[in-house]
């Protein structure tokens, strides 16, 4: 399927529902509409993946289920292998990821890797896009990603066993149980993956002859626990404690223009061990929040050369204390004011850096006001001030606006503009020889317009459209250069990077009794380019766009449920990606298709599930990453049970 | 309405059944003319090494990706070498573990595999070629006529640079901090003898008085085991030292000799030369000197980055600019100390392979 095809795809899922404002005459039953409510944080886009996503997509992992459902692009060295997101054409750091507003992002190297994180163990995921998580912390130009691990008081649960089989040895169990009273829940998760992955490919890039075989070292095995305690002494207070235990294993393969028959074998080990405990309350006009969190993680790469028997080891640990308080208070009904703090101790012991202990100490707060004049119009607006290494930064802001367009509809119109700061990493700071630790924080300044439109278009339809445009400049953008031909390379602020695009989503739904289907598409069009300052003449970088930022993507998912069936299609497209500063290199476009087929049904009274899952139906060989093939076409089944 | 509404749905049908598709190119290698045939490394794990072919005589003819082109498969990651035995072009690809064997217009013709990190061929007779490799411990020994891997000589130690010397192969023992080069016998292909230089030693060069130079970078900067680098001169039939010089606060990269083997070469180079007035570039000094030139032969402008060069039979200078690391480079062309011409090339230009006019 070419592109043109795809965008015809797209054109035609919006025109039906974008059709439908022209008609002169629309006949409708009765039907209640309820307002919806201004989110919190207004003028920002913000979208939630639904808890039914992530039910449908148990065994896979959050880089999957951002790709195949968000507009953002995930770049990813293959199954399992490591995988980073790219936001409105920044870099991987420039994501903030939480877990439960604890931030998880690595301290040495500033990024997440997206393939370590099980849908199972998510309950909820929000995408904040721009600065829209500057209320949690500076520092996320593209945006963030909230993982969300939360009670529902309301909702019955059962315990669930689940385990799937698959593709080159693939296999997951995993399990969930709720012990629960009027005042306490206790959920315990756990899972256990192991995947031989040595998919059978044909190898016509390294030499004249086309190597067939199976994939060589590229297996992994993970296993996890989490434990959240849940308490609840009244309606308007709650205190949680969550634990997280994950080991994850990954053998590195090579690309396909390397040798792999011969030659050096990668291996990554990540431990981590992540707990929180968080506090709420309500109390008259006061809401208060509490979060204490310990993070630790162990990373160890190992690298062995298997003819001459050589191995060489890079290890680090690394830990972290986060304490976070919020205070909000309403002054009267159409206004509020929050004032927030928060203190984060990282510290490091490792033999990559210019020293085998380093610590960094940042704390911050910020004073936040929101207006909203009988939820037609809402002002929100932020300031925040940290202290990080004992400097003080320079003061960031947010301030948005959402207006309700039409008064008794769901339609919005939102702006709003932020100055975000970004700081180097640990890695960019100390790494040895030649870390930098004169680095000067990245500033950005964004702007970003919306119009948001949800509506009943008969008593069976519903239609949402999203778009969204944004303009974004970044001053003293870290650039790792080398510095001599005999030099290692060396961070700086080299850079300024001005980026600029619109996202388009639309979701059309359809009810008639036991029957319903949803059509949602995503479109997105980034320009990110380097606007640099040139020192050599022969530069071509200048106005380029920077490497690895597609300038298209298109998802397109359709979920079918019939009585007990439920039917899902995915398309995913990612157009050419540049892999050289001058844009002279390509790493070419793809399209995958994913199809799931599930049926519930009840066994010795209990609810089972039963769940055929094929990923790339067309077997197409594709690259993320340039020459690091992506899983070929994998069929999973997936039984799961709820006792 | 309803009726231009689907006149436009069936365009966009239509128009999205239309496919284009790239047309073959040729390559025609203009041998009548001089030629040099540029390896661009790429970066690591890009897989975007590429050759290019340039005219210097006649830019216009000039040629990318060379391989690409002709064979429709990448050349592989990280192109280090390459040399001509027995018509054909040996080229090594360091990173992708093996050597690509093409006849004389780049048509694919033999992938030698089963290799570690190959560096350098250095033919030692008229069908053994020693292949250095920078991971193995050891020098592969390969014939070159039926396009085999037949032996290993075990160094202990990255091997690099190689030069043949009566019956001995001296090779240069680079990286990790190791401060030796090698004696190898080539009638037995075994090693017999060790000798110390400097930290990191490179290249070599034997002049007219067939003494031996070597340079010693002194390791990365920032390493533990840097120091000076070193040019040591030695006597290869007794392995005595001459002399040497020593480079206190820098570290020459790369060193050739010119034609008439009297006169040495070496870079000294840097990213963002910010100084009208620095040091940087290719130094020139003659062979009978015993101290090193204090200004730069062609000094490295601001922005530049001089990453290799080579000396041509004329005693020209092409130099590469690698830029960035990350998009195409240059070579620029020099006359005595003057640029000439400039030509544009693929990532991290770094080997010249030149070929006369037949």
């Amino acid at each position: 399927m070419t592109r043109k095809q795809i965008l015809t795809i797209f054109f035609v899922t919006i025109w039906i529902p974008g059709y439908s404002y022209f008609k002169d005459t629309v006949k409708v039953k009765n039907v209640t509409v309820k307002r919806k409510k201004i989110e919190q944080i207004s003028g920002f886009k913000r979208e939630q993946i639904d808890e039914e996503v992530l039910a449908l997509n148990p065994i896979s992992d959050l880089s999957q289920i951002i790709s195949e459902n968000s507009p953002i692009y995930v770049k990813s060295y293959g199954q399992n292998g490591i995988a980073t997101v790219s936001f409105r054409g920044t870099n991987a750091t420039h994501t903030a990821v939480n877990w439960n507003g604890v931030p998880l992002n690595s301290i040495t190297l500033g990024q997440f890797d997206f393939s370590l994180i099980p849908a199972f163990f998510m309950d909820n995921v929000g995408i904040g896009y721009g600065s829209s998580s500057l209320k949690n912390s500076s520092g996320s130009f593209g945006g963030s990603v909230e993982i969300e691990n939360k009670a529902n008081w309301n909702k019955s649960y059962k315990n669930k066993y689940a385990v799937s089989y698959g593709s080159n040895n693939s296999i997951t169990a995993f399990a969930r149980d709720v012990i629960r009273t009027q005042k306490w829940m206790f959920k315990t998760r756990a899972f256990v993956q192991h995947s031989d992955n040595d998919y059978y490919y044909e190898n016509d890039q390294l030499s004249m002859e086309v190597i067939k075989g199976h994939r060589k070292h590229a297996g992994y095995r993970s296993a996890g626990l989490m434990e959240e305690i849940y308490f609840r002494p009244s309606s308007y207070s709650s205190l949680n404690f969550n634990f997280w235990a994950q080991h994850n294993y990954r053998e590195l393969p090579v690309p396909f223009v390397v040798d792999d028959r011969n030659g050096r074998e990668g291996e990554l080990d990540n431990n981590n061990i992540r707990t929180s405990l968080n506090y709420k309350s309500l109390i008259n006009d006061w809401e208060i929040k509490a979060t204490v969190s310990y993070l630790f993680e162990e990373m160890k790469y190992n690298s062995k050369f298997v003819a001459i028997d050589q191995d060489t080891t890079y290890k680090n640990e690394s830990n972290t204390i986060f304490a976070k308080f919020d205070l909000k208070y309403k002054i009267n009904e159409f206004s509020s004011i929050e004032f927030g703090m928060d203190n984060k101790y990282d510290y490091l012991n490792s033999n990559q850096h210019i020293s085998t202990f380093i610590d960094r100490n940042k704390f911050s707060s910020f004073l936040g006001l929101d207006f909203n004049y009988l939820n037609s119009y809402k002002l929100s607006s932020l300031i925040r001030q940290d202290i990080d290494r004992g400097e003080v930064s320079e003061l960031t802001f947010s301030s948005g606006i959402d207006v309700r367009i039409f008064t008794e509809k769901d339609y919005f119109f939102k702006f709003n503009i932020a100055k975000n700061i970004h700081r180097p990493n640990l890695n960019d700071l100390y790494y040895k020889p030649n870390g930098n630790p004169n680095l000067k924080e990245e500033k950005g300044l964004n702007y970003e317009s919306s119009i948001m439109i949800e509506d009943i278009l008969t008593e069976s339809i519903r239609i949402e459209t999203h778009l969204t445009g944004y303009f974004m400049d970044v001053k003293d953008w870290i650039i790792w250069k080398y510095d001599g031909v005999f030099g290692e390379p060396t961070p700086k602020n080299y850079s300024k990077v001005e980026s600029k695009g619109f996202e388009l989503f639309n979701k059309l739904t359809f009810k008639h009794n036991e029957f319903s289907t949803d059509l949602i598409t995503n479109y997105t069009y980034t320009s990110s380019k380097n606007k640099s300052d040139i020192e050599n003449i022969n530069d071509n970088s200048r106005n380029k766009q920077l490497i690895y930022v597609p300038k298209h993507k298109v998802n397109f998912r359709t979920t079918t449920h019939y009585k007990n069936w439920n039917l899902s299609y995915n398309l995913n497209y990612v157009g050419d990606r540049y892999t050289s500063t001058d844009n002279s290199g390509v790493a070419t476009e793809y399209i995958i298709h994913d199809l799931s087929l599930s049926y519930s049904f009840k066994a010795f009274e209990k609810e089972n599930n039963l769940q055929l899952k094929v990923d790339n139906i067309a077997n197409t060989l594709y690259y993320s990453v340039k020459f690091y093939p992506m899983p070929y076409r994998q069929i999973n089944l997936i039984y799961s049970i709820d006792m | 309405m309803k009726k231009k509404a689907y006149l436009f749905l069936l365009f966009i049908l239509l128009i999205s059944c239309i496919d284009s598709k790239l047309e073959d190119r040729r390559i025609t290698i203009h041998k009548e003319l001089k030629r040099f045939i540029i390896l661009n490394e790429g970066n690591f794990t890009y897989g975007n090494a590429s050759v290019n072919i340039i005219y210097p005589d006649s830019s216009t003819l000039n040629e990318e990706k060379l391989f690409q082109t002709v064979n429709g498969r990448p050349l592989g990651d990280v192109a280090q070498s390459m040399i001509k035995l027995d018509e054909k072009y040996f080229i090594v690809i360091n990173n992708s573990r093996k050597i690509e064997v093409t006849t004389l217009d780049f048509k694919e013709f033999k992938t030698i595999t089963g290799l570690t990190s190959p560096r350098y061929i250095l033919p030692v007779s008229d069908e053994i070629a020693y292949v250095s490799d920078l991971y193995a411990k050891a020098i592969s020994i390969l014939n070159y006529k039926n396009y085999t891997i037949v032996g290993k000589i075990e160094t202990g130690k990255p091997t690099e640079r190689m030069i043949k010397f009566k019956d001995k192969v001296f090779v240069t023992n680079y990286s990790y901090g190791h401060s030796t080069i090698q004696v190898i016998d080539c009638k037995n292909h075994k090693l017999i003898k060790e000798i110390e230089v400097g930290p990191d030693p490179t290249d070599m060069a034997m002049d007219k008085y067939n003494h031996l130079w070597v340079l010693s970078t002194g390791g990365y900067s920032g390493a533990s085991y840097a120091t000076d680098a070193k040019i040591s001169v030695l006597n290869p039939d007794d392995y005595s030292v001459i002399k040497d010089f020593t480079f206190p606060n820098s570290h020459p990269s790369h060193m050739k000799i010119g034609v008439q083997l009297d006169t040495i070469y070496y870079l000294q180079s840097t990213f963002s030369v910010l100084d009208v007035n620095s040091t940087y570039g290719i130094y020139k000094m003659s062979i009978e000197e015993n101290n090193t030139p204090v200004e730069p032969y062609i000094k490295q402008n601001r922005g530049n980055l001089f990453y290799n060069f080579f000396v041509t039979d004329t005693n020209e200078i092409v130099v590469s600019d690698a830029i960035d690391f990350q998009q195409k480079g240059v070579m620029f062309q020099y006359h005595k100390n003057t640029k000439i011409d400039s030509f544009r090339v693929g990532i991290i230009p770094q080997f010249i392979f030149k070929e006369e006019a037949e």
